[in-house]
């Protein structure tokens, strides 16, 4: 560390007590280091001598804080010079293998440019944030960020009591990142980011904090979308890996052409309508998923509390659940249908597949194959096997019941 | 060390320092490191804590190696500040020395 930097850490942590003792400590510090200077010390030894700021901040009496105070003033201020929901549009020229985009708070649209350039545009009232944009290494970059320079933004502290005693801390930025989900503060709302890319751009990176998704009309090789809570809405796009995270935040896509498609969701729903994609992967915790009109090779659904509801044509289906229930409707074609569950119950329809071979088990619950023949073979902890067809089904739960319809 | 107890003992040791005549706070803190290893900036807030209380008061003067230098003096509610400390602290080492050899 410098003297520089460790005065202007010393100014920082300082930050929250009132002007006059902040100054005067300043002062007495550099004081100590022009005379150990000219003593002949180096800065780091006066550095070293001096100690760790934060055991001199603890010496600092506890009522020159004036964090309310500050925050009040500096809240004032942020709302006088806020500025007029203002609107900046750029368009960049460039041959660009990737676009990395983040949104953070704001919603980012993300469209198809006609003329061969990016174009991007970005609306917002929150003078906390601001828009940037760079190149590197034949990837733009271009998003939102917190505005160093804002008034808000400046470094505050928090005081709270812990075993007894005040305990001060900054609220740097990790500490906001960290924190401000829980929280649920921050965030502008109506902050806007949209970016038009043209053709030919390789692989396309979208990301937000809070903030919604919407992508239309494009076509990269890779498109890869993750949100913390915003919503993601996907409609006409042509990829060749898709791949998407959200934690909170639901997920629509529609008209989604993809040679593979990955998604991972906590809490959210995933509806997926008139989608196309080699293998499907869906990983959830407690979202429900929908598909419909969905055509593929292989689809893998797990997911633990969530619903599955499917209705679509693959030639492998592997779905397990831990308490969802499951729903699907498999389509001809079919050759492998396997589904699991713990407690969740099971409605399978393979009417449409010409030769099957049913095995359903279950533990504490009820299976029945309904035949289209009425036949109806019935079983309670254990397993049966009706026909011996090309196509293979096996359905087990543990303590859900399971349905399963066929034809013969 | 409780850190309550060893700012006491500072203030003491730089109450004490300033009855052998004013001082300015570089000179203090090297001082007071020669027999002690503390944290030098942690003297400034207890300086500035004996202003406030009127136990000392400041005056500048200008100085070759920068900026003005700060010296403290002891007012006399200081100097009886200091005394009383004193006492109460030969008290207790002598209490601590009885405990630890009888």
């Amino acid at each position: 560390m410098t003297k520089s930097e460790y005065m202007e850490a010393l100014q920082n942590k300082l930050e929250c007590f009132n002007r006059e003792l902040r100054q005067e400590i300043v002062e007495d510090y550099e004081q100590h280091f022009a005379e150990g200077i000219a003593a002949g010390k180096t800065e780091e030894e006066i550095m070293t001598e001096l100690g760790s700021i934060e055991d001199m901040i603890r010496e600092l009496p506890e009522e020159d804080i004036i964090q309310e105070e500050a925050d009040a003033q500096t809240q004032e201020r942020a709302e006088k010079s806020m500025p007029e929901p203002g609107r900046q549009s750029y368009t960049y020229t460039g041959e660009y293998k990737a676009v990395v985009i983040d949104g953070e708070i704001a919603d980012v649209r993300l469209g198809q440019s006609d003329d061969g350039r990016i174009h991007t545009e970005y609306t917002n009232s929150d003078p906390d944030y601001c828009y940037y944009q760079y190149e590197e290494n034949g990837t733009f970059y271009v998003g939102v960020k917190r505005d160093q320079n804002s008034t808000r933004a400046a470094k505050r502290a928090v005081k709270f009591m812990l075993f007894g005693k005040t305990v001060k801390v900054d609220l740097d930025s990790s500490f906001e990142k960290n924190f401000r989900n829980v929280w649920n503060v921050g965030g502008g709302g109506d902050a806007e980011l949209e970016i038009r890319i043209p053709s030919g751009i390789s692989r396309v990176e979208v990301k937000t904090r809070n903030a919604d998704i919407e992508v239309q009309d494009v076509a990269p090789e890779e498109l890869d979308m993750r949100t913390t809570s915003g919503d993601i809405a996907i409609r006409h796009v042509t990829v060749d890996r898709l791949s998407l995270n959200s934690t909170s935040g639901d997920i629509a896509a529609e008209q989604v052409y993809s040679g593979s498609m990955d998604v991972h969701v906590t809490s959210g729903d995933m509806a997926l309508d008139n989608a196309e994609t080699g293998t499907f992967r869906f990983q959830g915790a407690s979202g429900d998923i929908s598909g419909n009109h969905v055509r593929g090779s292989v689809v893998t659904i797990g997911t633990g509390s969530g619903d599955v509801e499917l209705d679509g044509a693959f030639e492998r289906y592997s779905v397990g659940t831990g308490s969802g229930d499951v729903d699907i409707r498999v389509k001809a074609g079919a050759k492998e249908v396997r589904v699991g569950t713990g407690s969740g119950d099971v409605e399978l329809d393979v009417t449409e597949v010409e030769s099957t071979e049913v095995t359903v088990g279950t533990g504490s619950g009820e299976a029945v194959i309904y035949g289209s023949d009425m036949a109806r073979h019935h079983v309670t902890m254990g397993s049966c096997t009706v026909g011996n067809g090309e196509c293979k089904v096996r359905v087990s739960t543990g303590s859900g019941d399971a349905e399963v319809r066929r034809r013969g | 060390m409780n850190t309550q107890f060893k700012k006491g003992a500072l203030e003491l040791c730089v109450l004490s320092q300033l009855t052998r005549g004013d001082k300015y706070g570089y000179e203090l803190t090297e001082r007071i490191s020669v027999e002690m290893s503390i944290a030098g900036g942690t003297l400034y807030p207890i300086l500035r804590k004996l202003k406030e209380d009127d136990r000392v008061t400041t005056y500048l003067v200008e100085s070759e190696s920068g900026p003005a230098r700060k010296y403290y003096r002891l007012t006399d509610t200081g100097r009886q500040y200091q005394r009383r400390l004193q006492q109460e602290w030969e008290e207790f080492i002598k209490a601590v020395n009885e405990l630890i050899w009888n």
